[in-house]
């Protein structure tokens, strides 16, 4: 006897790039949660003592301008990085696919209403957006979240109105309308798990276009504040002085690298895996 | 020379390896004599379509084909490269799909589809003349015209014409026509099915015939082999086929067809009937319909498209009457108004006497409840994503039902289908279309519903299994007493199942009347030229044997 769930788990595990992409992401996932307590250096630790020491035992990835160990401060910024861009696509993704699936299923004005804003925010280029949000917002950990969070919308957004007009006329749909369920339910249990595979799939991709956009934020300044470490500030310091000491900027770009591979494998997985139809196939 | 054309022996076809291997045929043999129809009938899944596919080398890069003999021409099919195939297919094999849209590429017109043909086979000169010329023979009134139309702005029946046109411009020595007439409306299918014939006879091909329509296989074929599970259960002449059938497959296939042909239908003349029927006509009507318009904005155009056009009519309470019309004619949309799936552009709805012509969605979400649909498609009828046992509960909990009982409800009603508990785990493709259409019913009738619209409930199903989906729709509907508005163009599926009919033709409603009076004296011209069409299985085997 096997449970439903463990042949969902075993289904999961014998499809390679899934496995794969998650074995990855739980190990970044697993490492900037516990790492920054288990390493022996504090990440925002000065020592001029050790000032740019090539990776070694007592410094894995090295030290930079401040003394401060690489492998401990791109663990934590990882840690900022990581948590700041999944709240930023959760709340993309949770907020695009309620503008979507309401423009979809209502049509009429209320799909004008909402995807003319999608257009209107699709229109800037995404780091110019993010960019004027920070100004307009200020500065803060909280509202890079939502700058990046606004960008991602209108992606969230088209996907779902697309998918959502796609089904909305099939039987199933006017089933549940003959029902009598209110629309709220119709869109929350009908339409969302069915669409919820493209949506899956983006967010993975988002998810890691995030941590660029973030890195690239923090790169010029405008993201996370020093001394808090994230994964573009430790790359902009590195940037600085990296004739002289390649491992600051070479080695958190490898992460960043790493993690987003793991991410985009999970979400091809989950997009193989997520359809019913096609699970029997593989 | 009255060598065969086609001598296939032990052919098999699989898909997959090792555990698992699916075996779609299992040694198949077919001779096909110069000049020979040979029908290929049988159920859904039976491998009808593959044996065609696997002869024209049409199957997918994943199937697994053998056979120990496949001479066409006195030539070996399976030592052809594929270079050498590709000159054969297309020429002397050519194939007619059942779904026409599908072999045309959209983005060009007609005539450069001929083009593509005519030069395919040698031809040169005045292609365009030749092209028109060919589109005359298949019945395109405006030959010319059509040359310059695009595959979406003609009609399913036009298109079919113009593929067997092309088809025919090959010259090929065998066609396989994969039901090339099942997506036609009737009286255009017999018309394309006539014109099929004269073409064959004059070009001596041969023709290898899928269908799963048995009155056209009998009226079509020479001979017929009846297909089940991978095999061919049966071979021989049409007419003992359908006269003196030796298996067992063959026999319960015919006669699930006689049944639904015969002539007296259900059992449903009797005295009580009758009885019950004058006394439901005393009540009120459950629906009063008058002066119905509705109207859809033209895609390419300003102005609007009337799919319906002033349709007045009652539906009496507990009767099953039947809308009757071609695809086009309206009468899916006339379904779906009656629920207010549309809103009317002019005319009244009223409703248990409540007019409900523009009565907004969220008020009539109170009454939606009471009038419940079953859809054609079985697969698109529940979420891919809910078990059979969810969707069921969720209509029973909208029928508030105590929470606590939903369970057990659900399991009662799976059962009441014909189905067991087991099956309320599963999800829809996990089932089979029959199994589908039977939960569909039990999660109308879970919401102890008025009125049910079945559209077009049966038409994608086996004919095995639709006489089983009606009689429980008609069990069903006696043990509950809820009315039922059954869409077909299916003239014996309509007068199996239905008290009344309405006849539907371009939007309008040309009449309506008690079923009996609508097949022995039908009022309308239309009505006249398709129950013209319609094939009585019992005497054509009458005829033939």
């Amino acid at each position: 006897m096997s449970s439903p769930f463990r042949q969902k788990l075993r289904r999961f595990f014998s499809h390679r790039t899934a496995a794969v992409g998650l074995s990855i992401t739980l190990f970044v996932i697993i490492a900037v949660i516990l790492g920054p307590m288990i390493l022996p250096h504090d990440p925002e630790m000065v020592d001029f003592m050790a000032v740019l020491v090539p990776p070694g035992f007592a410094h894995p990835l090295g030290t930079d301008s401040f003394g401060r160990d690489v492998l401990s401060r791109v663990l934590a910024g990882g840690r900022v990085s990581f948590g700041i861009s999944f709240a930023a696509i959760t709340l993309a993704a949770a907020a695009g696919a309620m503008m979507g699936i309401a423009a979809g299923y209502f049509r009429g004005w209320c799909e004008n209403v909402l995807m003319r804003i999608a257009d209107l925010l699709f229109a800037f280029p995404s780091f110019i957006l993010a960019l004027l949000l920070m100004v307009l917002f200020g500065f803060s950990t909280v509202n890079i979240i939502f700058a990046i969070a606004l960008v991602y919308l209108p992606i969230f957004a088209r996907i779902s109105r697309n998918a959502t007009m796609l089904i909305r006329e099939e039987p199933f749909i006017q089933a549940a309308r003959l029902m009598g369920r209110s629309p709220g339910a119709i869109m929350l249990t009908d339409i969302l798990p069915n669409i919820a595979t493209p949506l899956l799939v983006q967010a993975s991709a988002g998810l890691a276009f995030a941590i660029i956009l973030e890195a690239g934020l923090s790169f010029i300044g405008l993201g996370v504040q020093p001394p808090t470490p994230s994964l573009g500030g430790i790359m902009a310091d590195g940037r600085e002085y990296f004739s002289r000491a390649p491992w600051v900027l070479t080695m958190s770009g490898l992460a960043i690298s790493f993690a987003l591979l793991g991410i985009n494998l999970l979400g091809d997985g989950l997009r193989d895996l997520t359809d019913p139809r096609l699970r029997e196939r593989m | 020379m009255d060598e065969a054309l086609v001598k296939i022996r032990d052919l098999r076809v699989s898909f997959g390896r090792g555990d698992a291997k699916t075996r779609i045929l299992k040694g198949i043999d077919i001779d096909l004599a110069n000049g020979e129809i040979l029908g290929i009938i049988g159920e859904s899944g039976s491998g009808k379509t593959m044996t065609g596919l696997s002869l024209l080398r049409l199957l997918p890069q994943t199937a697994h084909v053998e056979a120990v003999k496949m001479f066409f021409a006195g030539e070996e099919l399976q030592q052809k490269s594929g270079g050498e195939f590709d000159a054969l297919r297309g020429v002397q094999l050519a194939m007619v799909f059942q779904d026409p849209v599908g072999s045309f590429n959209p983005c060009k017109t007609i005539g450069w589809h001929f083009a593509q043909v005519l030069r395919r086979v040698g031809e040169t000169g005045e292609l365009r003349d030749k092209s028109v010329q060919l589109l005359r023979d298949v019945g395109v009134k405006r030959a010319e015209e059509t040359m310059f139309l695009y595959p979406h702005q003609l009609s399913g029946g036009m298109l079919q014409r113009a593929l067997i046109a092309l088809v025919l411009a090959l010259r090929p020595k065998l066609i396989v026509a994969d039901e090339p007439t099942t997506n036609l409306d009737k009286i255009v299918e017999k018309q394309v099915l006539d014109l099929f014939l004269s073409l064959q006879r004059r070009l001596g091909a041969s023709v290898i015939f899928v269908t799963h329509d048995m009155p056209v296989a009998a009226s079509f074929c020479h001979r017929i082999a009846v297909m089940n599970a991978g095999e061919i259960v049966e071979v021989g002449e049409t007419a003992q086929i359908f006269g003196r059938p030796r298996h067992p497959y063959t026999r319960r296939l015919i006669d699930t067809a006689l049944k639904l042909a015969g002539a007296n239908g259900r059992p449903k003349e009797n005295q009580s009937h009758r009885a019950r029927q004058a006394a439901r006509f005393a009540e009120e009507p459950l629906y009063r319909v008058r002066d119905l318009t509705i109207s859809f904005p033209h895609s390419n155009r300003h102005g609007s498209f009337r799919a319906l056009d002033g349709v007045s009519f009652d539906v009496m309470p507990g009767e099953i009457l039947g809308i009757l019309g071609e695809s086009g004619s309206g009468k899916t949309t006339l379904g779906r108004s009656l629920l207010r799936l549309y809103e009317p552009a002019g005319g009244r709805i009223e409703y248990r006497g409540r007019d409900i012509t523009h009565e907004r969605e969220r008020s009539l979400r109170s009454i939606r409840r009471e009038m419940q649909m079953v859809f054609q498609d079985p697969g698109g009828s529940f979420s891919p994503r809910r078990t059979m046992g969810q969707a069921l509960r969720e209509a029973l909990a909208m029928a508030r039902h105590p929470r606590a009982e939903l369970r057990r409800r659900a399991v009662s009603l799976l059962e009441r289908v014909g189905l067991t508990a087991e099956h309320g785990d599963r999800y829809a493709h996990e089932l089979s279309g029959g199994q589908l259409q039977r939960v569909a019913i039990a999660r109308a009738i879970a919401l102890e519903p008025r009125v049910i619209v079945a559209d077009e409930a049966v038409s994608k199903l086996d004919v095995s299994v639709r006489a089983e989906i009606l009689t429980l729709l008609g069990d069903v509907q006696r043990e509950i007493g809820m009315a039922i508005i059954f869409i077909t163009h299916d003239l014996d599926v309509a007068r199996y199942i239905c008290d009344r009919i309405a006849v539907m033709y371009h939007g309008k409603l040309l009449e309506i009347g008690h079923t009996e009076e609508i097949f022995t004296r039908p009022a309308a011209g239309y009505t006249q030229s398709l129950l013209g069409t319609h094939q009585n299985l019992a005497k054509l085997i009458g005829a033939v044997a």
